[in-house]
């Protein structure tokens, strides 16, 4: 008799148990699964590359999902990354190879190139997503200092970029090209060390209002880098502040 | 099973409540969480842009390959200080940003425009988002942040044998 009781206490304990889980469960969702996900780290290092250098890493994707996946777009932070896939459709229980090459051009310095991967299954509402992430540092051939320049009312008419060898040991500086005739170049080199200084002169009364943002072009003797554009900003006289 | 009859009968409200609260616990247990995401991180104040861009998303839409764009947009400053934009770092070389002003004002707005030249990376077609981020003082805070989105058009399709792209 007591035997029997206490069987049903613990049942009723076990049953209120369950319920209880269930209701906690849909209360507080556990995140559900992705269909399509890297195997391994989504993030590659390709440590140290030099300008104009090509290189390559693979990720597998396998799709975990019950449904076919099909492969829609990629969208890429940088022109620098191109995706090829080893097939577009990922059936299920299956993977696939995204193959990335990495072309890092004129790029300097630390490069992080983003591949997002959009899919479409039969079981999802909208498209998924996934990122790839390629990471690099870019020995340039040649160091440029600073690395922009800004003139304006309250910014100096004459400034100076120094250029540096850097991977390139013969540095020559050739040619500086302006856009506009509000910009003067004159190129110096210095002895020691084949550093050269361009020293750029910006006449205000020369910009006018129509023109199109100036721009100089520094020519040098880099196949990697032959031409490094100096990003610059041109504040008028009276523009908002 | 005869162990827990036993337990009931020697002391059966607190072998109740044993029972009660570890069937709790586990139910606790297995309700937690079970993704393996990373753990939370506290979002630093200097994750957040000190300056606000309109739009916040700037739509090339569809340009040639090999070719070159140009699209405006604006700065504000929300804020009662004065943020200086001494340095910005996109995510493509293509993308050049040139400021009206690099001191945005309380209260004030500056126009920057973004130019895309996509000559230096003259075979490359597909979509682009670019992420655009503006510093104050070097690096530590982010004073602007803006996405391009470029849809480089295809002109012809060579591909690799084997090697597919969509």
């Amino acid at each position: 008799m007591r035997f029997t009781r206490d069987a049903l206490l613990l049942l009723s304990i076990g049953g209120a148990s369950t319920l209880s889980a269930l209701a906690l469960r849909s209360a507080f969702p556990s995140k559900p699964e992705e269909p399509l996900v890297v195997v391994g780290n989504a993030s590659k290092n390709l440590g140290t590359l030099l300008q104009d250098e090509i290189a390559q890493a693979d990720f597998v994707l396998r799709n975990q999902s019950s449904r076919a996946i099909k492969i829609t777009e990629t969208v890429r932070s940088c022109g620098c990354t191109e995706p090829t896939f080893t097939s577009l459709e990922v059936p299920p229980e299956q993977d696939v190879v995204v193959h990335l090459t990495l072309k890092t051009g004129i790029n300097r310095g630390h490069l992080v190139s983003t591949t997002t991967i959009r899919y479409a299954s039969s079981g999802l509402k909208d498209f998924g997503q996934l990122r790839i992430v390629l990471v690099a540092d870019v020995l340039p051939d040649y160091d440029v200092t600073p690395p922009a320049l800004t003139f304006g009312p309250d910014s100096p008419t004459t400034q100076m970029v120094l250029f540096k060898p850097q991977m390139l040991t013969d540095l020559h500086v050739l040619e500086a090209i302006t856009s506009n005739s509000c910009l003067e170049c004159q190129i110096s080199a210095k002895a020691e060390r084949k550093t050269y200084q361009v020293t750029i002169r910006y006449r205000p009364e020369m910009y006018l209002v129509d023109d199109a943002p100036p721009s100089v072009f520094i020519k040098t003797n880099s196949k990697r880098q032959p031409k490094y554009p100096i990003p610059l900003t041109i504040i008028r006289a009276g523009a908002a502040l | 099973m005869n162990n827990v009859a036993s337990l009931f009968s020697l002391r059966p409200r607190r072998a109740a409540v044993r029972v009660i609260a570890l069937s709790l616990a586990m139910v606790l247990c297995g309700c937690l969480p079970q993704g393996t995401d990373s753990p939370a991180v506290q979002p630093n104040p200097g994750d957040q842009p000190l300056l606000t861009t309109t739009p916040s998303l700037l739509d090339f839409g569809q340009v040639a390959r090999a070719s070159r764009a140009q699209r405006k947009f604006s700065i504000s400053n929300p804020g009662n200080a004065p943020v200086t934009i001494d340095n910005i770092e996109t995510s493509c070389e293509c993308l050049n940003i040139v400021l009206a002003g690099s001191t945005v004002a309380p209260g004030q707005n500056t126009q920057a425009t973004a130019s895309l030249d996509l000559n230096q990376e003259a075979s490359m077609t597909g979509r682009l988002r670019i992420e655009v981020k503006g510093h104050e003082n070097g690096a530590s805070r982010i004073a602007f942040s803006v996405l391009v989105d470029v849809n480089v058009e295809e002109v012809d399709n060579h591909s690799e044998p084997g090697a597919k792209s969509p």
